[in-house]
């Protein structure tokens, strides 16, 4: 007396509500919601600490003073950048101890310029594997962020490449920074 | 045999429960939207108290200033701390502004919260904790609360400190061989006393000279000054060895302050207007313990040294940047016997020294760091 012909229908009725509930689901699923992670703010935190360090570095102590930038530059002293950079007494690692500090900043600077033709060439300047007590340092886990400044420098470094001008000019140097 | 109807309730049923428990990982997100903005507010702190030398009223001048460092007796004036030594040189911060900002009995929380972090006082006050370190100072600066281990915002700058003082020395031994003589007054014939002046000159134009930095420019506005006139007493036993002099004293008379007034070109004498106290000029005879009370005379026969100190701001620097003003000490040198005339009976004849960068010795800019927490 009761057939299961109706049951179709009722089927048809919760499949359609279903398919009404999984859009509506996927729908509100998609919203995205504002996390302190998306804004890259540790990124930004070691690129304003690397663009101070840089600019300290341009800096003199005094007035006609030297300017310790352009002396590791154009006289060639990558491990005088190295120390006032990168160890304990150096810009990185400077903190006056109210958080915990961890010293893992890790670097690889790099100098362009023109070349006599016209060109920008480049050669590697200093990185924290150069000088480390054990050497493949330069990994890491974070992704790198990059600084550069500007230097005037009055006449070719020593032990630059041929095709680098030898008159007064200005280069770019430039660094990576990362958490190791 | 399962029948249609149970299938479908039971699929309804596992789709609603998958759907449930999909929505879990939600709860572990942290929604907190204060707890976000906590490396913004560190980061603006940081920003504006390395590159903004911040904002100050002056009831002096009536005007905006931005050494609010010199309006803490009326904490109203202060509109806005910031450390900078001058917004052209960002990082470079003023020793002064250092001093006053981390002195914590001069300002309460609320100071802090309203004129640096910017807090939404009361609804939503921030924690903080700014600290600064630098090379020329052993001792660390803090203001604020300790740091909790976690969920802070955080920011660091590295920064260098200009210690607002400079200082020169004149050696009164060496002082007879030296172009310093404004007015050839030489001593005259047959007397028993004489008196003599050294000048101490501040030209504010020549010190506030553009082309120099806003990092290494002696400021007369902000900077303390500092004369050390040394080897008095040697001078002295010098004068009296080779010229068959006898000093019976020799003492310092009055110290008087003078600016140049540019319409009538002539030094005039501001001791009405001016009332030199030891709260902004203090003068040392031999040791720190010996300060000159400017009302009245002593005895510099035996000095090994006279250091004039002066504290910011220089008299009249604030209204006429390109004004002059002159320190005079008069010396009042009485003699055993009668004088023969000569130059060189006495230390100083109206002698001139001119406070200039040639002279003056700056302290290096001092490397240090700043670190700004907030929850």
């Amino acid at each position: 007396m009761v057939g299961d012909d109706a049951q179709l229908f009722t089927i048809e009725g919760f499949t359609a509500g279903l398919i009404m509930l999984g859009a509506l689901y996927l729908v509100l699923n998609t919203a995205a919601v504002f996390v302190p992670g998306d804004t890259h703010i540790p990124d930004m935190q070691l690129e304003q600490l690397g663009n101070d360090a840089l600019a300290m570095m341009d800096i003199p102590a005094e007035l006609n003073g030297e300017n310790a930038l352009k002396h590791y530059i154009e006289d060639n002293e990558p491990f005088e950048f190295h120390k006032n950079l990168s160890w304990s007494t150096g810009y990185l690692q400077r903190k006056t101890d109210t958080t915990v500090f961890v010293p893992d900043i890790r670097y690889n600077a790099t100098v362009y310029y023109r070349t006599t033709s016209g060109g920008v060439g480049s050669y590697h300047f200093a990185d924290s594997d150069d000088y480390s007590a054990s050497a493949g340092d330069l990994v890491g886990r974070e992704p790198a962020v990059l600084v550069s400044r500007w230097v005037k420098i009055d006449n070719k470094p020593t032990g630059a490449p041929p095709q680098m001008r030898g008159n007064d000019q200005v280069v770019l140097l430039e660094v990576l920074l990362w958490r190791g | 045999m399962l029948s249609v109807d149970f299938l479908a309730g039971f699929t309804i049923f596992l789709l609603a429960f998958i759907m449930v428990i999909a929505t879990v990982p939600g709860l572990l997100i942290g929604l907190n939207s204060q707890s976000i903005d906590y490396d913004a507010v560190a980061y603006r702190t940081a920003v504006v108290l390395t590159e903004d030398p911040g904002d100050g009223y002056d009831r002096d001048i009536n005007a905006t200033t931005k050494y609010w460092e010199q309006q803490v007796d009326f904490k109203s004036d202060i509109y806005r701390f910031g450390l900078a030594a001058s917004s052209r040189a960002p990082n470079v911060l003023s020793n002064n502004k250092i001093e006053i900002f981390f002195n914590d009995a001069l300002f309460t929380e609320d100071d802090y919260e309203r004129k640096i972090i910017f807090a939404d006082i009361p609804y939503a006050p921030y924690a903080y904790n700014i600290s600064l370190t630098h090379d020329a100072e052993p001792s660390r600066y803090a203001i604020g609360t300790p740091v909790p281990k976690t969920s802070y915002g955080y920011m660091k700058r590295l920064v260098k400190v200009r210690d607002e003082s400079s200082s020169a020395t004149v050696n009164a031994a060496e002082i007879a061989g030296l172009d310093y003589v404004w007015e050839d007054a030489g001593v005259p014939d047959n007397v028993t006393s004489y008196s003599g002046d050294f000048a101490v000159r501040f030209d504010f134009g020549g010190l506030n000279d553009p082309t120099i930095a806003d990092q290494y420019r002696i400021n007369p506005k902000s900077d303390s000054f500092a004369v050390n006139i040394t080897s008095v007493k040697t001078a002295l036993d010098g004068i009296e060895a080779a010229n068959s002099v006898d000093f019976s004293s020799v003492m310092l008379q009055n110290v008087t302050l003078y600016k140049w007034d540019a319409l009538g070109s002539m030094w005039s004498d501001q001791s009405t207007h001016y009332r030199i106290e030891n709260e902004t000029f203090r003068l040392y005879e031999s040791a720190p313990a010996n300060l000159y009370e400017f009302d009245e005379a002593f005895s510099v026969r035996n000095a090994t040294y006279l250091l004039l100190e002066l504290d910011p701001p220089l008299p009249f620097s604030k209204r006429e940047p390109s004004g002059k003003v002159r320190l005079n000490f008069t010396f009042n040198y009485t003699f055993a016997a009668n004088t023969t005339a000569g130059l060189d009976s006495v230390l100083f004849t109206n002698h001139e020294f001119s406070y200039t960068y040639g002279d003056a010795e700056l302290p290096p800019l001092s490397p240090g760091v700043l670190e700004v927490v907030i929850w």
